[in-house]
């Protein structure tokens, strides 16, 4: 199903949760909102719910506006943070409950689903989950991933038309993290219902993703896919956001018409980028590289003309499995470097790194990105 | 957050509005009392118009010749006179015992009633010659018509004609006429009007309601909208059962009402309460109630709080006496209560209280000894509560800082006021202020134990007598059920409102207050708290100034009235001087005020409190208060120096006291439990030497020997081990001068104490003992002995326990156990009950009605609770905090427009209307338990159960109620408790003995402490068959309870 929404916003109080947000969601897609807490994303994600209701725009489904329809009528699922099971049914009640629920007719209602048909529903699903052996047991007798994939079951038995997980994944330890990711994501390709996807860790958006809308402060800043937001940030938010490590800034101004580093006047920006940037007559910003792709400056190799060269002081160093992480000191301002090299690197020593030009982003002072 | 203490202060802008306005009128109603309206003697006048009859009242006239009256009465409709009766005089005639008859006389302000004398053409009416004044019911007349009646003075005869009488009556004159008069409603037109008036006022209320809630559900998002049907169903309940009987109430309070056949509320203005400001008895119970209150008050809050201390730190074994504290709160509060009067006052003084200690305590003649030990019991009554509630307080402490006070070696003391009582206080505050509404308005031991007995000779005035114990709250009820005065009676209520409103403010206020934890706060500004204390003076010397003038007793000094103008002078000296130099006039003012305290206090000591109370205590307590609070420092120091060589010698004297004290602090021996142990049977042997009576010498020889080894064991070991001698002295001045049976068990309790302590200082570790012996005796031996402090306090609760189960397996009526064991246990009594009193339908009323009650209750609740605890809709802080302070306005507040309106409705003495009445009064609570136990069920649960297509009424009966079932449970059974148990309502609503509940029944087997003939053993019985369901329920539901009593208490609130 197709997810529309326009000019959506959101207030709480004073305080504005979303702002005029206009997106849309292509049927049969899996689609994440990424961003950092307090985004605006979970908000998102509960209004399309209907557990919230829009202080202005509209939400519309295919071609019907839903905007004000309860959320009891709007056939979705939707997966909780804290996959909610109800402790007092059985995992087989907890799974029957979803059919038990539907009902048809407008005044004298009966239920859709006879007795044999549930049953019979809830043993397919039992055996599609692989949780048959525990169908008698309590939601506290659960391990958490077991309690996810009955919350997930439960959701998935009466067949909505759009699926909702809110950070379905914050909650469990990173082993079993990754073991429900490819489970969603083959999931996803099993039953090929839409699916929106909230979550705040940018790796779960990548490896899940089909498209990923980047929010921040109730703003959308950037859709894509999962490539186009790491090597095509449009913002320095994107950039920032999106990679392992923060990615590294350094400014720039005019200085005797050559763009120099703000923190070394020495320092030119190498030529390529110079041209770049003379052509648009930008007078300052930021140029931006991501820690890996930095290299240690090697005395042996020759010398590129091209290249951005800077002398930094080791301040911290940092050993992860095989790699290294350092943190740079140039001219008061901190770079992070990640390296696999086996060389030891001792404090307060002075290191000189290059970063290729290839590899530059460079944003303008309204932080916007410069091609 | 900020958004509710606006909210608040709107509310509470509101209410002061209300409270400036209704003193206004107050104040505006005493200037303009008119109340009396008695005509001129000799007169005739109607003093009451009935629905089919009046009452004309006349004093004979002497100057016209005349032998009878014809009373004749003109019907207005019909334009047709009829004659009533002949009244003759006649004397022959003599006092007749007859006893209805529509004519009275009277001779020397005594009544006679007259012999009605039927003849062939008159009804005659025969009256002794000298009668003085006369008083005829005019009867036969028709309601609601207009009628004049007119008095002739006849000369008559009486002649017999053929075995009858007849009248023969001659020229008449005209005596008197009568104004125009309208007869009233006939009974059963009256009640149609009062029921369809009701019925309209209660619609109209509904209707109102639901348009109020339709305009504010659309309004809001559409999200809420169902939140507002979920709490329609609750607040509507308590508008029309609590909100709308308090306005009723004050809407009665101007109206003069008796109740009588016919009649119907009329506005009287301010009347009611213009008649309070006169009467002498508002000063009197304002006086009872206040010191009733503090009383209660103080010793609760020590009593709990050293209850608290004592188990939560001191004792082993907590749960157990835990459950100790439960216990006895499981026995229903009308039964503790009546058992106290058994042990205390019995029938007539005899009872086991005055035979075991040989006093003399009778609660009918005894105003002060009363007063006290009402006051005695209702602290009783309500010790596990506060007990409690402290104990909630010490377990949020921390336990580290505990430990860390003790490791720091503070002392107990320095621990206690500087760590523990500063950390408890935000916690506990509210709920003492809460403590304080509700003894404030305290109704049951008042009225059960004494009824306001003993009564005052100067308590009378023409509306009532009222007693030393008669509160607020019994003398309004006394006003409505007895002298069914309701406009008066509801006039105390509202009074009583508008102070319990006061309070609520506080409390209001504090508990705002309480959510900060400890924030750097703004100390009590020195300058403002000195104003007060300014402003204090001035009212005290303007007070005093109009006492003197006025004579107003119950402000002032009473027994010499120029000591008034001299307290005023000073009070207005040192005004007027405090606000030049204030610090120095403000020190030496702590001795004025401490002055007019010993003046005020010594008072009541030549008058009886209630006579000459000043309540200018009130106001100097709160300036002690207050100065002690101000910040010295911040004044300028000026001190007279006359008063600093006062000063100073008070200094240099402590000194020399101290030294001297430590002098004697040298030479004592160390100290040990024997001198504790004598001190206290001295103690003992004191108290008990003022209640022998035969050779008293002997026992106060005793005690003086007792006192001098006392002293003599201080300093020296050796004593205090010789001591032991003492023991069979005592024992042969008890066989001698005839001690009661109860100071010889607590003496000989003692004894054995002493005798078993020096006994293992000698033999200590000897093999003789055998090791549970010896466990024992460390046990007693151990010095500050908390258990000891416990197990004495639990004794004394189940003295009067004891005492009512021995009379229930005991023959005939006798009261004090005269054995451990009734010598011939029967079940007399209990057969007797099934039989006879068929109490087995009392229980099955009460079942009736708890469940019908308590089912209605969880519903209204459940529903409510689960709105306030899911949506976020307009108005929802004020309307908690709204059906929070409602909580405060129940019993004798609500209690007599809530009659009037069961009364107009038909549903007295109905089951509908007391599980209607009881439905109500837990709601506040049971929406604040249930709310906080469905705030903790994820909100996760009900949301995927709402995308997964439920209504909002399936996830409620589906997911919410199985998963808020303990709460639910705590709910039915609080309501279940209190209907059970509930006993004002229940005796006020029904009226025929085949309905009442226990808490009647039982009531009426003793009846109120006057009643001549209490059947003892039956209500002994009926009270174990009560409590043992009630114990059975406490000990199957404890983990329940103890879980949800929690919750409340964390919540401030029972």
């Amino acid at each position: 199903m197709k997810v529309t929404i326009e000019k959506l916003t959101k207030k709480y109080e004073e305080k504005i949760a979303l702002k005029e947000i206009n997106l849309e969601i292509p049927n049969g897609s899996f689609t994440v909102i990424l961003g950092p807490s307090g985004s605006g994303k979970t908000t998102l994600l509960r209004l399309i719910a209907g557990l919230l209701y829009p202080t202005e725009g509209n939400i519309i489904f295919d071609e019907e506006d839903i905007t004000l329809k309860p959320a009891n009528k709007r056939n979705i699922a939707m997966v909780f943070q804290n996959f909610p099971l109800f402790p007092h049914m059985t995992v087989y009640e907890n799974l029957r409950f979803p059919l038990e629920s539907q009902k048809e007719g407008k005044l004298f209602r009966k239920r859709t689903y006879q007795e044999e048909e549930i049953h019979k529903k809830v043993i397919e699903t039992l055996d599609l989950l692989h949780i048959d052996e525990h169908k008698n047991k309590y939601p506290s007798q659960l391990s958490g991933g077991e309690k996810q994939r009955v919350a997930i079951g439960r959701e998935l038995i009466r067949e909505p038309v759009l699926f909702l997980f809110d950070e379905p994944l914050s909650n469990v330890d990173a082993r079993l993290r990754y073991e429900m990711r490819t489970w969603i994501r083959s999931l996803h390709e099993l039953i090929k219902t839409t699916m929106i996807y909230v979550t705040h860790d940018q790796s779960e958006a990548m490896a899940l993703g089909d498209l990923i809308v980047l929010l921040n402060q109730g703003e959308i800043i950037q859709i894509g896919k999962p490539d186009e937001l790491y090597n095509n940030p449009k913002r320095k938010f994107v950039a920032e956001f999106i990679g392992h490590y923060p990615m590294n800034f350094l400014s720039f101004l005019t200085s005797k018409n050559k763009l120099v580093l703000a923190s070394d006047n020495s320092i030119n920006l190498p030529k390529t980028i110079q041209r770049v940037i003379k052509r648009r007559k930008i007078e300052s910003g930021e140029i931006g590289f991501r820690a890996e792709s930095i290299r240690e400056f090697d005395p042996k190799r020759p010398l590129e003309d091209n290249l951005l060269i800077l002398e930094c002081e080791v301040e911290d160093v940092e050993k992860v499995l095989d790699q290294q992480i350092l943190t740079l000191n140039f001219h008061e301002e901190k770079i992070v470097f990640v390296t696999r090299t086996i060389k030891e690197f001792n404090k307060n020593s002075t290191i000189k790194v290059i970063v290729y030009p290839e590899s530059i982003y460079l944003f303008d002072s309204e932080s916007l990105r410069i091609d | 957050m900020s958004k509710n203490s606006k909210s608040i202060k709107k509310i509470k802008k509101q209410i002061l509005i209300f409270l400036a306005l209704a003193s206004i009128v107050i104040v505006a109603s005493i200037g303009s009392s008119k109340y009396n309206i008695s005509a001129q003697t000799g007169e005739p006048s109607i003093t009451e118009i009935g629905d089919r009859y009046a009452i004309v009242n006349w004093t004979l006239p002497t100057s016209v010749i005349y032998n009878s009256f014809r009373i004749d009465y003109d019907d207005e409709a019909l334009n047709q006179s009829f004659t009533w009766s002949m009244i003759l005089l006649n004397d022959t005639h003599s006092t007749s015992l007859e006893y209805f008859t529509q004519v009275n006389y009277t001779i020397d302000q005594e009544i006679f009633l007259s012999q009605k004398l039927p003849t062939m053409n008159f009804t005659a009416f025969l009256i002794e010659n000298n009668a003085e004044t006369i008083q005829a019911k005019i009867t036969g007349l028709k309601p609601e018509s207009n009628y004049k009646i007119s008095i002739y003075l006849v000369n008559a005869s009486l002649v017999i004609l053929e075995n009858d009488y007849a009248i023969i009556a001659d020229s008449s004159s005209l005596f008197w006429e009568s104004n125009q008069f309208e007869t009233l409603l006939s009974l059963q037109d009256s009640l149609r009007y009062s029921k369809l008036a009701t019925s309209l006022t209660l619609l109209t209320i509904v209707i109102l309601f639901v348009a109020i809630f339709f305009f504010m559900a659309k309004r809001d998002v559409p999200f809420n909208k169902i939140a507002y049907v979920f709490i329609f169903p609750a607040l509507l309940a308590l508008v029309l059962l609590e909100v709308y009987p308090i306005l009723y109430g004050i809407f009665l309070s101007f109206t003069d009402y008796h109740l009588k056949r016919g009649e119907i509320p009329v506005l009287s203005g301010f009347n009611n309460y213009a008649h309070i400001a006169e009467n002498p008895q508002l000063p009197i119970t304002l006086t009872t109630t206040l010191v009733w209150s503090t009383l209660i008050i103080i010793a609760k809050i020590v009593l709990g709080f050293l209850l608290a201390y004592v188990i939560q730190y001191k004792v082993k074994k907590k749960k157990l006496w835990y459950l100790m504290l439960y216990v006895p709160w499981a026995i229903p509060s009308y039964i503790k209560i009546l058992s106290w009067r058994t042990f205390i006052h019995g029938n007539g003084g005899n009872s086991l209280f005055n035979t075991l200690f040989g006093t003399n305590v009778n609660l009918l003649t005894q105003p002060y000894v009363t007063l006290f030990l009402a006051c005695f019991v209702e602290v009783w009554d309500s010790i596990p509560l506060i007990t409690t509630l402290f104990l909630g307080g010490l377990s949020s402490i921390p336990k580290e800082l505990n430990d860390i006070a003790d490791i720091d070696q503070i002392s107990e003391r320095t621990k206690i006021r500087r760590v523990i009582v500063p950390l408890i206080k935000p916690i506990i505050l509210p709920a003492i202020i809460l403590e304080i509404i509700k003894t404030f308005g305290s109704f049951n031991v008042a009225f059960l134990l004494t009824k306001g007995y003993p009564l005052l000779s100067y308590g009378t005035s023409e509306v009532g007598v009222i007693g030393a114990t008669d509160l607020f709250s019994t003398f309004t009820f006394y006003m409505f059920y007895e002298k069914r005065d309701i406009g008066i009676a509801a006039a105390y209520s509202t009074i009583m409102s508008l102070l319990t409103l006061f309070f609520v403010l506080v409390w209001l206020k504090m508990s705002k207050g309480t959510q900060s934890s400890f924030k750097p706060e703004k100390k009590a500004d020195v300058s403002k708290s000195g104003y007060t204390v300014i402003a204090l003076l001035f009212i005290q010397a303007i007070l005093y100034i109009i006492s003197g003038i006025f004579g107003f007793r119950y402000f002032g000094i009473f027994w010499n009235p120029y000591l008034n103008y001299i307290l005023a002078g000073l009070f207005l000296l040192s005004g007027i001087l405090s606000l030049v130099r204030k610090r120095a006039v403000l020190k030496t003012t702590k001795y004025l005020l401490i002055l007019d305290l010993v003046l005020s206090l010594t008072q009541f000591a030549f008058y009886q409190m209630w006579y000459a109370f000043n309540w200018n205590i009130f106001i100097v307590i709160t300036q002690l208060y207050l100065l002690t609070n101000i910040q010295w420092t911040k004044l300028p120091q000026i001190l007279p120096s006359i008063l600093e060589k006062i000063k100073m010698k008070y200094q240099t004297s402590v000194s020399k006291l101290k030294e001297v004290l430590y002098w004697i602090d040298n030479h004592l021996t160390e100290l040990s439990p024997i001198q504790s142990i004598i001190s206290l049977q001295t103690f003992f042997i004191f108290l008990s030497a003022f209640t022998i009576k035969t050779h008293l010498w002997l026992a106060w020889s005793i005690f003086g020997i007792y006192v001098i080894v006392v002293i003599f064991s201080l300093f020296s070991k050796l004593i205090s081990y010789l001591s032991i001698i003492l023991q069979p002295l005592l024992w042969l001045g008890m066989i001698f001068s005839q001690y009661p049976i109860g100071w010889i068990i607590i003496l000989n309790i003692i004894s054995l104490a002493h005798i078993l302590i020096v006994l293992n200082k000698f033999f200590g570790q000897s093999k003789l003992q055998s090791e549970k012996m010896q466990k024992v005796i460390a046990y007693i031996v151990k010095p500050r002995n908390n258990t000891l402090f416990l197990f004495s306090i639990l004794l004394i609760t189940l003295l009067p326990i004891w005492n009512i189960v021995w009379i229930a397996f005991s023959k005939g009526d006798s009261l004090v156990p005269t054995s451990f064991f009734p010598t011939n246990p029967t079940l007399e009594n209990f057969k007797l009950l099934f039989t006879q009193e068929q109490i087995q339908l009392n229980f099955l009323n009460s079942l009736i009605v708890s469940l019908g009650s308590a089912t209605l209750c969880v519903i209204l609740t459940a529903l409510a609770a689960y709105a306030f605890s899911r949506y976020y809709f307009r108005g929802k802080n004020e309307i908690m905090v709204g059906v929070f302070t409602l909580k405060m306005f129940t019993g004798i507040l609500t209690l007599i427009p809530f009659y009037l309106i069961m009364y107009n409705l038909g549903l007295i003495d109905s089951y509908f209307g007391i599980i209607l009445a009881y439905s109500t009064h837990t709601i506040p609570l049971a929406i604040w338990i249930t709310k906080g136990y469905i705030d903790s069920i994820p909100k996760e649960l009900d949301e995927s159960a709402t995308l997964m297509g439920n209504s909002k009424l399936r996830i409620l009966r589906k997911i919410i109620l199985p998963l808020a079932g303990p709460a639910i449970a705590i709910t039915f059974l609080l309501n279940f408790l209190r209907t059970w148990n509930g006993f004002l309502l229940a005796f006020v609503l029904l009226q025929s003995p085949s309905k009442y509940t226990l808490p009647i029944k039982l009531f009426t087997f003793v009846g109120s402490i006057e009643a001549s003939s209490p059947e003892w053993g039956l209500f002994a019985a009926a009270s174990i068959l009560v409590v043992i369901p009630l114990l059975i329920i406490f000990a199957f539901l404890r983990n329940h309870l103890l879980s949800g009593f929690n919750s409340s208490t964390t919540m401030r609130e029972i």
